[in-house]
C-alpha cells in the first residue's frame, strides 16, 4: 500500500519504528563488527603467544633432533581445546613433530604457507610462527584453533541483539503510541470533525483540543472559520428571511398596485379609444375645413382674378376707348372687387393663424422703402381725402428682420383705418423707432373721430366694428385690426391703442426687431435662382482677335456676352456669377485651359453651365471627366458655333414667346390680352404637360406659371422645366391664388424667379418687367456688353 | 617381483629427500650430527666466565686420540663464534697434549686412559664428551648414545657441576641423566 493511502497513525508509527529499527540494526551490527574484529585480534595474539611459546621450547628437540620432546612440548597445547592441531616442521618444511586433539582423528597441519603469519579458514585460524636457533631458522611452528568460542560469542551477539531490538522497540512503540496520540489525536479530530461539519452542514460542531502549539493554532483557526461561517450562514438567514419577507410584502403591494394599474389602464384604454374616436374626429374636421378653406379661396379668388384683370385692362384702356361714365362704373367694380379679395383673404388669413398654420419667412426689411410701398397702395385713397401723410423714421432703427409680407399687412391695416377714420383734411403719420429688448415699434396716429375708452376693449375682437353706421360709411371688413393683432402676436409682438374722442388714435405694434429665422432652405442649391434675362455667355478667348470675332457673332445672334481673357480672369468671372454658358480656348497665357475648367466645376456658380471648347488643339481624352458640351476646333464657322450652343439649349431671347400656363380659361385669355397689350408674344398651355411641350418647342423667354393644375402641378412642372436645356434659364413667374407654406416657398426660391398672388396683373407686370426686357432694353444691354 | 618394486621406489625417494636434512644422522653421517652436536652443546651449557681459553679470545674444541669426524667437524666450525669467541678446533694425541679446551672430544682410541684424562681434567671448565659405554658414569660429562640409528645423549650432571658448567634444562630434558647428582 503507497504511503499516502495509510492512516496519518499508521504511518506515524511506521515511520518511527523503521527508523529506530533502522537505526539499533545499524548499531548492533557495527557492535558486532567491532566485537569480532576485536575478537580475532585476541585470538591472533593468544596463538601467537603459544606459538611463540612452543616455538622456544622445541628449539633443543629440533636441533638435537628429538622429535618426542617436541611432541611432548606440543601436547602442553591440548591445555587449550580450541586448539585443533599443531605440528613442528624442519628447516626443509618436513614434518618433525605434531599434535592433534583426540575429537580430530590425529590430522596434522598441512605445511606452512609461510614461516610467519596466519590466515582465517572457514571454521578455523591457521597461525605460525619460526623457530630460530643460532639467529638462523631451523624450522616452523603450526598451531590451528577452531573458532568455536567466536561462534558461540556470535551466537550471544545476535541473541542480544535481538533480545535488545526487541526491548527497544516495544519500549520505543508504547512512547511512540503516546507521543503519537498527542499529535494525531487532535489531526484526527480534526478531520472528523471537518467531516462532520462537511457531511451534515452543520457548521455549529466545534473541534476541541488542548493542545498548544501549531496543533493547536490549527484547531482554533479552524473554529474561528467555523465561527465566521456560522456568523456568515445567520446572516445568510436573517438576510433571506428578510429578504422573503420583504418579496412578500412587496408581491402583494405590487399584486395592488398591478390590480389598480389593471383598472386605471382599462379605464384609460376606454378613454383612449373615445379620445381617438375624437381626435380622428377632430382631425378630420380640421381636414375637412382646411380643404374647404382652400378651396374656397381657390374657388372664389380664381374668377375674382378674372374680374379684376379684365377690369383693370378695361378701366387702363387696353381694350379699346371708354367713356368717362363707363371708367367710373369700371373703378367702382375694381374698388369692390378688391374689397372683396382682401376680404377673403383676411378670412383665410384669420382662419390660418388660429390653427397655428400661418407661416412666416423673415427677411432683412427696408422699413423705409416697405413704408413707402403700403403708402402707394393707399396713395389714392389719401389722395381722394387730401389727407397729409407723414412718415418718421428712426435713423438709429438698423436692421430689421420680418417677414416682410406680414409687416406690410399690418402697416396696411393700421393704416387704411386710419385713413378711413380721418376726415377729410386730416393727418396721418406713420412712425418707426426703436424699442428696448431688441424691438421696434410702428406707430401709426391720426387726427380721427377718436375711440371711446369703453370700445377700446372691443377693438381687436372679430367682427366687432365700432358701430354699423360707422361700418356702413367706412367701408371695411371687420377682421383688420383682429387679423393684425394675431399676426403681430403671432411673431412674439404686441399690438395697442391709445385713443381720446375727437382728438384722433394712435395704434401701435412692437415686434422684435430680428425675427428668428425659420428652418426653410430658401437658397437652394438647384442651379437656379439666376438673375435670369438675357442669355449671357462668358467667352474665354486670349486671343484678342478671336475673342471680338466670338463676341459679334453672339451679340448678333441675341446673345449677351461677357469676356475674359486669362484663365485668371475667367475663373473669377465664373465665381461672381451664373452664365448661360461659356466658350473656352484651351490655350491660355496664364494656365491651362483644363485647370480653368476644373477651377470653374470645383464650386461656385457655374459647375453645371453648358460650356463650348473652342480651340486649335482637340484632345477630347483630357477632358474626360468634367461636363463638356461640344468641342469646336479653330476656324470655327459661325453656323457650327451657334448650332452649338442651341444644341447645349442655348438660345438667344430676340423674338421668343412668353409661355403661360394656366388651366383657368379666362386667366390665359387675360394674360393674352394682357401681354399682347404691352408688346410680348405669348403662347398658352391648359396644363403642365403642354406646357412642357410647348416650351421645348418654342424656347419661350419666361413663363407664367400656376401652381394649382389638375394632373401635373406647377412644382412638378418647373423640376421637369429646369431640367432640360431651353428650362435652365428661362425666368418662371408663378402666378397663383394658391396659399403657400413655407415648403411652397422654399422649393420656389430655388426653381422660380418670381411670386405673384393672382388678384390683378399690375404686379405680375412689374416681375415680368423686371426680368424679361423689353426689346429696347435688350438693345442697349448688347450695346453695353459689345463695349466691353 | 611385482610385490616388491613399490616399496623400493618409495624407500629410494624416502632416502633422496633426506639427503639435505642435516640433523637426520641415519643418512647424512652419524659423526657429521655428532660434530654439529659438539657446536650446538655450546649454546646450552654456560662456561664460567674465568675460563682460561676465553681470555686468549678463542672457544677450543679438542679432539683428544683419534679424529672419527673426519672432515665434518672442520667444515661445520668453520668461521663460527661462540660468545664472540672464535672457535679453533685442536687435535690432541696423548693427553699431555691437552690444552685449556672448552670442549674435548675423548675418541674411544683413548679408552685405556681415561681415568688419567679425567683426573687430568679434573677442576677444569671443561666439557668431556665420549663415545664410550658409561663414560658419564665413570665421570664424563656427556656420552654419545645410538639408539638405533639415532644420536643419543647420556649427561652426567654431577660432572658438569665439578666442572662448574651450567647445562640447560632444555638439554637436559633430551638426555638421559646418569650419575649420582649428589656426587656433583
Amino acid at each position: 500500500m503507497p504511503m499516502r493511502d495509510v492512516s496519518l497513525r499508521r504511518m506515524l508509527a511506521t515511520t518511527t519504528m523503521a527508523s529506530l529499527g533502522t537505526a539499533l540494526l545499524l548499531a548492533s551490527l557495527a557492535f558486532v563488527a567491532y566485537e569480532l574484529i576485536t575478537f580475532r585480534g585476541t585470538m591472533v595474539r593468544t596463538l601467537s603467544i603459544q606459538a611463540e611459546i612452543v616455538a622456544r621450547q622445541s628449539t633443543s628437540a629440533l636441533v638435537f633432533g628429538d622429535p618426542e620432546s617436541g611432541k611432548a612440548t606440543l601436547s602442553a597445547l591440548g591445555a587449550d581445546p580450541h586448539v585443533v592441531s599443531a605440528a613442528l616442521f624442519g628447516r626443509n618444511g618436513t614434518l618433525f613433530a605434531s599434535y592433534a586433539r583426540a575429537d580430530t582423528g590425529g590430522a596434522a597441519p598441512g605445511r606452512p604457507r609461510s614461516p610467519q603469519g596466519h590466515f582465517f579458514e572457514r571454521d578455523r585460524l591457521v597461525l605460525s610462527r619460526p623457530i630460530t636457533f643460532d639467529n638462523a631458522p631451523i624450522g616452523t611452528v603450526v598451531i590451528e584453533s577452531d573458532l568455536d568460542e567466536m561462534r558461540s560469542r556470535l551466537k550471544r551477539y545476535a541473541v542480544i541483539v535481538v533480545a535488545v531490538l526487541i526491548v527497544s522497540f516495544a519500549f520505543a512503540y508504547g512512547t511512540a503510541a503516546r507521543l503519537q496520540r498527542a499529535l494525531t489525536d487532535p489531526v484526527l479530530h480534526l478531520a472528523a470533525t471537518a467531516q462532520a461539519v462537511s457531511s451534515r452542514r452543520d457548521y455549529t460542531v466545534r473541534a476541541v483540543s488542548d493542545a498548544r502549539g501549531e496543533l493547536g493554532l490549527l484547531v482554533r483557526t479552524f473554529n474561528d472559520m467555523l465561527d465566521q461561517i456560522q456568523d456568515r450562514d445567520a446572516a445568510l438567514q436573517r438576510a433571506r428571511d428578510d429578504l422573503e419577507g420583504q418579496v412578500a410584502d412587496r408581491t402583494r403591494t405590487l399584486q395592488g398596485e398591478i390590480a389598480e394599474r389593471k383598472l386605471l389602464e382599462d379605464r384609460l384604454r376606454a378613454q383612449n379609444t373615445e379620445l381617438e374616436d375624437q381626435s380622428r374626429r377632430v382631425q378630420e374636421a380640421t381636414r375637412l375645413k382646411s380643404e374647404f378653406l382652400a378651396n374656397m379661396s381657390h374657388e372664389l379668388r380664381t374668377p375674382l382674378n378674372a374680374i379684376i384683370g379684365f377690369a383693370e385692362l378695361m378701366h387702363d384702356g387696353k381694350v379699346g376707348a371708354v367713356s368717362p361714365p363707363h371708367k367710373e362704373c369700371l373703378a367702382d367694380i375694381l374698388t369692390s372687387s378688391h374689397h372683396l379679395l382682401q376680404l377673403i383673404n383676411d378670412v383665410l388669413d384669420l382662419s390660418k393663424v388660429e390653427a397655428g398654420k400661418m407661416e412666416f419667412r423673415p427677411e432683412r426689411v427696408e422699413v423705409a422703402k416697405l413704408i413707402g410701398e403700403v403708402k402707394d397702395i393707399l396713395r389714392s385713397l389719401s389722395a381722394k381725402k387730401r389727407i397729409e401723410l407723414a412718415v418718421e423714421i428712426d435713423p438709429a432703427l438698423g436692421e430689421v428682420v420680418l417677414d416682410p409680407g406680414k409687416l406690410k399687412q399690418v402697416l396696411y391695416n393700421f393704416l387704411s383705418n386710419a385713413l378711413k377714420f380721418t376726415p377729410e383734411g386730416g393727418r396721418v403719420s406713420v412712425r418707426a423707432h426703436l424699442e428696448p429688448g431688441g424691438k421696434f415699434r410702428l406707430e401709426v396716429a391720426d387726427t380721427g373721430v377718436g375711440i371711446r375708452p369703453e370700445d377700446l376693449g372691443r377693438l381687436f375682437v372679430e367682427f366687432q366694428q365700432l358701430d354699423a353706421s360707422a361700418s356702413k360709411a367706412h367701408a371695411g371688413t371687420g377682421l383688420g385690426l383682429a387679423l393684425t393683432k394675431r399676426i403681430v402676436e403671432a411673431q412674439e409682438g404686441t399690438v395697442g391703442v391709445s385713443s381720446e374722442v375727437g382728438q384722433g388714435s394712435v395704434f401701435h405694434a412692437v415686434l422684435p426687431r430680428l425675427a428668428r429665422v425659420a428652418s426653410v432652405e430658401t437658397a437652394a442649391a438647384l442651379p437656379s435662382r439666376r438673375r435670369a434675362g438675357r442669355t449671357t455667355l462668358l467667352i474665354i478667348e486670349d486671343d484678342a482677335q478671336e475673342r471680338a470675332w466670338l463676341a459679334e457673332t453672339l451679340s448678333s445672334a441675341g446673345y449677351g456676352v461677357e469676356v475674359a481673357s486669362t484663365g485668371k480672369e475667367a475663373i473669377e468671372k465664373s465665381r461672381r456669377r451664373a452664365y448661360d454658358g461659356i466658350t473656352l480656348d484651351l490655350l491660355l497665357p496664364d494656365m491651362g485651359g483644363w485647370d480653368v475648367l476644373k477651377a470653374i466645376r470645383a464650386e461656385g456658380p457655374n459647375q453645371a453651365t453648358p460650356l463650348v471648347v473652342v480651340t486649335v488643339v482637340v484632345e477630347k481624352g483630357v477632358g474626360a471627366g468634367y461636363v463638356i458640351h461640344d468641342y469646336l476646333a479653330k476656324p470655327v464657322r459661325s453656323e457650327d458655333l451657334l448650332a452649338s450652343l442651341r444644341a447645349a439649349g442655348l438660345r438667344p431671347n430676340a423674338g421668343r414667346p412668353v409661355l403661360v400656363i394656366d388651366d383657368d380659361p379666362q386667366a390665359r385669355r387675360l394674360m393674352e390680352t394682357m401681354l399682347h397689350a404691352i408688346g410680348y408674344p405669348s403662347v398658352e398651355a391648359a396644363s403642365a404637360e403642354e406646357g412642357l411641350a410647348l416650351a421645348a418647342r418654342e424656347a419661350p423667354v419666361a413663363v407664367i406659371l400656376d401652381l394649382a393644375m389638375p394632373g401635373m402641378d406647377g412644382f412638378e412642372f418647373l423640376e421637369h422645366f429646369r431640367r432640360t436645356p431651353a428650362g435652365r434659364s428661362t425666368p418662371v413667374i408663378v402666378w397663383t391664388v394658391k396659399d403657400l407654406t413655407a415648403v411652397d416657398h422654399g422649393r420656389l426660391a430655388a426653381w422660380a424667379q418670381a411670386v405673384v398672388q393672382k388678384g390683378g396683373t399690375q404686379r405680375l407686370l412689374e416681375e415680368l418687367r423686371t426680368h424679361v426686357p423689353l426689346a429696347a432694353d435688350e438693345d442697349r444691354a448688347g450695346r453695353a456688353a459689345e463695349g466691353s | 617381483m611385482v610385490k616388491g618394486t613399490p616399496k623400493a621406489v618409495a624407500l629410494l625417494l624416502l632416502a633422496g629427500s633426506m639427503l639435505g636434512a642435516e640433523s637426520d644422522p641415519g643418512v647424512i653421517g652419524e659423526y657429521h650430527v655428532k660434530a654439529a652436536f659438539l657446536y650446538n652443546f655450546a649454546k646450552y651449557v654456560q662456561w664460567p666466565a674465568d675460563a682460561p681459553t676465553a681470555r686468549a679470545g678463542t672457544f677450543v674444541i679438542t679432539i683428544l686420540g683419534n679424529d672419527p669426524f673426519g672432515p665434518s667437524l672442520d667444515e661445520i666450525l668453520k668461521g663460527k663464534v661462540i660468545d664472540r669467541l672464535k672457535v679453533v678446533v685442536r687435535r690432541a694425541g696423548s693427553p699431555e697434549d691437552l690444552g685449556a679446551s672448552h670442549i674435548v672430544f675423548i675418541s674411544d682410541s683413548q679408552r685405556g686412559q681415561l681415568p688419567e684424562i679425567l683426573q687430568r681434567l679434573e677442576g677444569t671448565p671443561t666439557l668431556t664428551v665420549a663415545e664410550m659405554d658409561h663414560f658419564a658414569e665413570r665421570g664424563g660429562v656427556i656420552r654419545f648414545r645410538m639408539d638405533g640409528d639415532r644420536v643419543r645423549l647420556d649427561i652426567n650432571p654431577g660432572a658438569a657441576a665439578r666442572a662448574r658448567l651450567k647445562i640447560s634444562s632444555e638439554l637436559l630434558k633430551l638426555a638421559r641423566i646418569v650419575g649420582p647428582a649428589a656426587e656433583g
